[in-house]
């Protein structure tokens, strides 16, 4: 079985899959070699560190929480409306995922900020400002993640057949009982994918947060704002958190994605 | 048929394409640049000198601009170095203790010292490091050379600054007082624009920070002659011109 | 008694339809038609998939789609189900809760609903597969969980877009008997002449998105409107138990098979196998029988013999064969064909067991 997908594989996608994956796995067989691992547990109990991974942990689950409830919607309507100027939403909504994160949370800063056109209203009205607090935090990671939460929803809404939803309106379920008990299940391994990209997105974030949320010990610093701080002061920390990201971030990405196959 | 030739076409083009931009990156300092790494508030100051040592000496610069802590990190890992300049003596020394430093071109070739910024408009009417308490305000983070001469000054001065950010370099607090972000940060007087407002603190100048220069051992033998311009009455004029003070 | 009227017209990808019809529900419908003609898109008119463009659909007297009055009453309000091809069973839903989907969506009493649906599950045998989930099942079962849905939504018109064309001819069979026992009112979309003759008696034929010819069987195989038709009806249909290579028909006579067959079947042949002939054939043909011509319809270079014998056929022979037989309407004559033009296909009907 094995022995004849190989063989409709080209030989030069083979080594070009061999570089790609090397080229992948190379850093972190290189940070893995560095890691301090008899000190590992030591750091990572140590009490800034363990600040920053439980302030990385409510930050990417609120994110990926705000990613699902406004990313579902939207992922819905850019798949099925004909809306006009619809395209120019869905290319303005991918842009978190190529711009720069510096150039994200400055631009953040400018509708957010305390001089932002928004922040103003939200200081002067209610007295909120976000900067510099674990809000703004979630927000400038809530804004890099959402694009890939959207994108998978987008996705799977559009590759599924409309023939189910149209089934489930035929025998007398609304439009909404029809989405939640019929379009919703079925895209649910879409869901768990989304779920952990913009999850693992969230975790990893930097650039957005520290130009928008700044760095705040106790409110903001995420564990790659620590990993930052970490690399200038004590290098080995910066390899145990390095190393603490890769195990956190993988194992989600491999949980869930084993939890999206199953369900297909 | 078709379809795989172009394949391998595409193929051979992106091979081509990776080696050849690795080789452009990797050869890209010139056999007759001199490499120079300088701390992130040096960068218009270190930017005209170069231009100037160039005028003088034909000797092509290539400047790294960025925090000091992170040019150190970088040539602790065996970064391609001719000379580094640094804004304070302490992470000198740190380079010092795994890459040497040629001992004898070590100076201090420029001082600095931090000033109280504000938001142009003021809003909290911010005058001194006492009206701070309460505000919302971003210094560097302790990591870097004006997050220390921050804390240092905080001491001196008693105070307790509570800043709401320790952002990783002068230039980023500067961003935020622009912006009215923060009512009021700590950035280095050479750091100063029309875009926001400063304030001299007393006795701010009592602590100054001063900046190192020096070649790395392995470096290039022009790179005693950059040190010399850089201390030079032409280098110092520029320095001047950009508000560093004169190594006492 | 349930009605449809429709007459109106709507556009799909810059094509346009246009469909004027009154069905009640009385008679099984089928609609026919070359592929692209509009089939799917008259159920989806009816079904609320396709909103008209002008003119307006009225389902038991009320109106359903009507643009100029700004009136669509939307597919989950109408008292029809449209089933598609591939059924449309949920694949995250186990057997039992796809068929409590429609009483779930009406928002039935709990218990109402767990009776009908285990009554629906014993009608269409899914009792000993009802927790099994669609992905496990084959393409058979599959439909018949479909049908079992819809058939629990207690619709006045079931839609049915081709609902055998997926499967083999095995399912087939099985899904023509389970329909056949259904009391809802079928109208079927379907490009198998087979199933038009053993579930329906009466015909919608559409072509390039109009209604071309509508009637009963007799109808439009007497008198079809276009070439198209006239093919697609050009086949008759038997049933009869089989025994080897003989098989007795239920409507009287004996047909000889080039196969071994057991059990119920049914047969089709084309009509133009059917050779005529004014004496008892003498030769190879290895089935014949006497007959009367009960009709006769001449298009173009073809003449269409209805023929009355043990069971009624239809035979179709050129214009200068029937010139040479000579026979006329009440003639006595002879038919024949051979036992390769007979296709053989296994029925389920149980009355025929």
């Amino acid at each position: 079985m094995t022995a004849k997908i190989s063989k409709s594989i080209p030989p030069l996608l083979w080594v070009g899959a061999f570089i790609a994956s090397i080229f992948l796995i190379m850093p972190f067989i290189g940070l893995s070699q560095r890691t301090p691992w008899s000190t590992f547990f030591q750091t990572v109990t140590e009490e800034a560190v363990f600040q920053s991974i439980t302030l990385s942990l409510v930050v990417a689950t609120s994110a990926t929480a705000i990613c699902f409830l406004l990313g579902l919607p939207l992922g819905w309507v850019l798949a099925r409306s004909h809306v006009k100027g619809l395209k120019v939403i869905r290319a303005i909504v991918l842009l978190p995922m190529v711009l720069p994160p510096v150039a994200g949370g400055t631009a953040l800063l400018f509708a957010l900020g305390r001089k932002g056109f928004i922040g103003e209203k939200l200081d002067s009205w209610f007295g909120l400002t976000l900067p510099f607090t674990t809000a703004g935090a979630i927000i400038a990671a809530t804004f890099v993640s959402l694009p890939f939460f959207v994108l998978a929803i987008e996705t799977a809404a559009s590759q599924l057949d409309p023939h189910f939803e149209e089934s489930s309106l035929s025998l007398g379920a609304g439009p909404t009982r029809t989405f939640f008990t019929a379009s919703l299940p079925m895209i649910k391994p879409a869901i768990f994918a989304g779920i952990a990209l913009s999850w693992a997105r969230a975790l990893g974030e930097f650039g957005a947060t520290i130009t928008f949320a700044g760095d705040n010990p106790e409110r903001t610093r995420t564990l790659p704002l620590q990993l930052f701080v970490a690399l200038e002061t004590n290098p080995e920390r910066a390899m145990v958190l390095g190393m603490l990201m890769v195990i956190i971030s993988l194992s989600v990405l491999v949980a869930l994605r084993g939890k999206w196959i199953a369900a297909q | 048929m078709t379809t795989s030739k172009n394949f391998r076409g595409i193929l051979r083009l992106n091979a081509f394409l990776a080696v050849f931009s690795f080789l452009s990156l990797s050869c890209g300092l010139s056999q007759n640049s001199l490499h120079v790494m300088a701390a992130s508030s040096l960068t218009e100051a270190f930017e005209e000198i170069a231009e100037e040592f160039k005028k003088e000496t034909q000797v092509e610069i290539s400047l790294t601009i960025a925090g000091s802590a992170s040019l150190a990190s970088q040539i602790e890992d065996g970064a391609k170095v001719d000379v580094v300049a640094l804004a304070d003596e302490e992470t000198m020394k740190r380079i010092n203790e795994t890459r040497r430093v040629e001992q004898g071109s070590l100076k201090i070739f420029a001082t600095n010292y931090l000033v109280l910024a504000t938001p142009l408009e003021n809003p909290e009417s911010i005058e001194s490091l006492q009206d701070l308490k309460g505000s919302i305000s971003a210094i560097c983070a302790p990591q870097v050379p004006c997050g220390k001469l921050s804390l240092k000054l905080a001491i001196q001065e008693n105070i307790d600054l509570n800043p709401s950010s320790l952002e990783p370099n002068v230039r980023s607090v500067r961003t935020k007082i622009e912006l009215g972000e923060v009512d009021a940060g700590l950035i280095y007087i050479t750091d100063i624009n029309e875009k926001i407002n400063h304030i001299i603190i007393d006795r701010s100048e009592q602590i100054t920070t001063n900046y190192p220069i020096a070649s790395i051992h392995g470096g290039k033998i022009e790179s005693t002659d950059f040190i010399e311009f850089v201390l030079s009455p032409a280098g110092q004029k520029i320095l001047e011109k950009y508000r560093f003070g004169a190594p006492s | 008694m349930s009605t449809i009227q429709l007459s109106g017209s709507t556009n799909l990808e810059e094509k346009s339809f246009e469909f004027c019809i009154d069905i009640d529900s009385n008679k099984s419908v089928s609609i026919i038609g070359p592929n692209g003609a509009g089939k799917s898109t008259f159920l989806r008119v009816i079904g609320g998939h396709q909103p008209l463009r002008n003119g307006s659909l009225m389902i038991n007297d009320v109106l359903m789609d009507a643009p100029t009055d700004r009136i669509f009453i939307p597919p989950h309000r109408r008292p029809v189900v449209l089933q598609h091809q591939n059924g449309g069973v949920f694949p995250h839903l186990s057997v039992q809760d796809n068929i409590a989907f429609p009483f779930r969506s009406r928002k039935c009493s709990k218990r109402k609903a767990r009776t009908h649906i285990s009554d629906i599950l014993e009608e269409f045998d899914l009792k000993t597969i009802q927790t099994r989930f669609p992905d496990s099942l084959s393409g058979g079962q599959r439909s018949r969980v479909a049908l079992a849905r819809s058939v629990a939504s207690n619709p006045d018109f079931l839609l049915l877009d081709e609902p055998c064309a997926s499967l083999d001819v095995e399912a087939t069979a099985e899904m023509h008997q389970l329909l056949r026992s259904l009391k809802t009112t079928l109208l079927i979309a379907t490009h198998d002449p087979v199933e038009t003759m053993k579930l329906t008696d009466f015909i919608i034929a559409v072509d390039q998105g109009e209604i071309i010819q509508q009637g009963s069987i007799e109808e439009l195989t007497s008198n079809p409107a276009t070439p198209w038709i006239t093919k697609f009806l050009d086949l008759n249909l038997v049933s009869g138990k089989a025994v080897g290579y003989g098989v007795q028909l239920s409507d009287g006579g004996h047909l000889n098979l080039s196969k071994k067959h057991f059990g119920p079947v049914q047969i089709s042949f084309p009509s133009s196998a059917i050779a005529v002939h004014t004496d008892q054939p003498t030769g190879s043909p290895r089935n014949r029988w006497e007959a009367t011509v009960t009709s006769l319809n001449t298009d173009g270079d073809l003449v269409r013999i209805g023929l009355n014998g043990p069971f009624f056929s239809r035979a179709t022979i050129t214009n200068t064969s029937f010139k040479e037989l000579g026979i006329e309407l009440g003639s006595h004559c002879w038919a024949s064909i051979k036992a390769t033009e007979l296709m053989v296909l296994p029925s389920m009907d149980p009355d025929k067991k």
